[in-house]
């Protein structure tokens, strides 16, 4: 699971849950690997993300460094070659192959095995 | 559109590519100019992505991130390993339909659903039954998506779904534009027995 795709979960289909958003990562293990940049992928990609969830879940995996915690901090981000190369990497090129995700309201955790997230829910559960 | 490499896996657990899934990858190519000039996805969700053929093929096709959801974990593993050798990125949740997915951000969203008519009791009863099963006119797992669209596709998105005649096209139709949702039969193929067709939706008028 990229941190790209953690952006974009929820555990909101529970029952009772209001929000359930961001998730809460703790990985077991976690991968680098290498992907083609581009950068107006990356620009588009930047409008799409919630950068505090990202901030959070870089930091869960220990890539905070990367990134600022604020993308307001960053003038003119679509002309930064530099920054557009981080955010590329921490979205794309790190990777949770064995972990967990925890609903932050409930606390239910749904498990991450070769990468894929497990998010069924049981029936009593919706 | 390239057809990705399917013949490192087996079809005993999953669905094995055929005369539907062909049509659909044949949909969207036929729509290349107008995805790639008006629409411009970033994003793509293809739920039950099986084999992971169709999702790997529109990654290669498209400059555009894809994730997939399926219901069976197998098919999950299969559209990983598939994607790995296209040489293109899919990341796969194992989930029902769309649960998991954050509203607002897809720009395409593609289904080839399982649409074969069919006892209820049928749909869901086992791997295989998940590919294909759709219960009462095909449409049981269809119809628990329609009522998310709105709030799942992002202001541009555009719906791809594969249709059986027996499903009724014309009544989907008519729940998706209650939604809110321009529609268009944008194929048809004849595949034996079967009369399919694949259905375009999108959120605004972007023709
Ligand atoms: C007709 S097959 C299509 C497979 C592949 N997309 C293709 O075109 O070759 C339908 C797929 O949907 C999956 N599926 C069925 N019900 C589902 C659900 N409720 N949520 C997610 N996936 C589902 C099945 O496991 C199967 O992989």
């Amino acid at each position: 699971m990229k941190l790209l795709t953690h952006n974009m979960l929820s555990s909101r289909c529970i029952k009772g849950v209001s929000v359930g958003y961001p998730l809460k990562i703790s990985a077991k293990n976690v991968r680098l690997v290498n992907c083609d940049f581009d950068t107006d992928f990356t620009v588009r990609i930047i409008q799409k993300l919630d950068w505090n969830a990202l901030w959070e879940a870089a930091e869960s995996v220990g890539h905070a460094d990367d990134i600022p915690k604020n993308l307001s901090d960053i003038d003119d981000y679509d002309k930064n070659d530099e920054f557009l190369r981080k955010v590329h990497h921490v979205v794309l090129e790190v990777e949770v192959i064995e972990g967990e995700l925890e609903c932050p309201e409930t606390g239910r955790k749904f498990p991450i095995e070769d990468g894929v997230p497990n998010m069924l829910l049981n029936e009593d559960e919706v | 559109m390239e057809t990705p490499f399917t013949n490192h896996l087996s079809f005993e657990h999953i669905y094995e590519p055929a005369e539907d899934s062909f049509l659909l990858m044949d949909a969207i190519e036929a729509d290349d100019f107008w995805l790639r000039e008006t629409v411009k996805p970033t994003i793509c969700l293809e739920i039950g992505s099986g084999s992971g053929i169709v999702c790997s093929a529109v990654a290669k096709f498209l400059n555009v991130f894809c994730l997939a959801t399926d219901i069976n974990s197998l098919a999950c593993r299969a559209t990983r390993e598939t994607a790995q050798r296209a040489g293109v990125i899919v990341e796969c949740v194992n989930a029902d339909l769309v649960k998991p997915v954050v509203t607002g951000k897809i720009d395409m969203l593609i289904f080839n659903p399982p649409y074969v008519p069919t006892e209820n009791y049928e749909v869901a009863s086992s791997n295989i039954a998940h590919t294909w099963a759709g219960g009462l006119n095909g449409r049981q797992v269809m119809d628990r998506l329609f009522p998310l669209l709105p709030e799942l596709l992002s202001e541009r998105g555009v719906f791809y779904l594969v249709l059986l005649e027996q499903n009724r096209p014309q009544e989907v139709e008519r729940i998706l534009q209650m939604q809110g949702l321009e529609c268009q039969i944008v194929m048809k193929r004849r595949a034996g027995i079967e009369k399919l067709c694949v259905l375009r939706a999108s959120k605004a008028q972007i023709i």
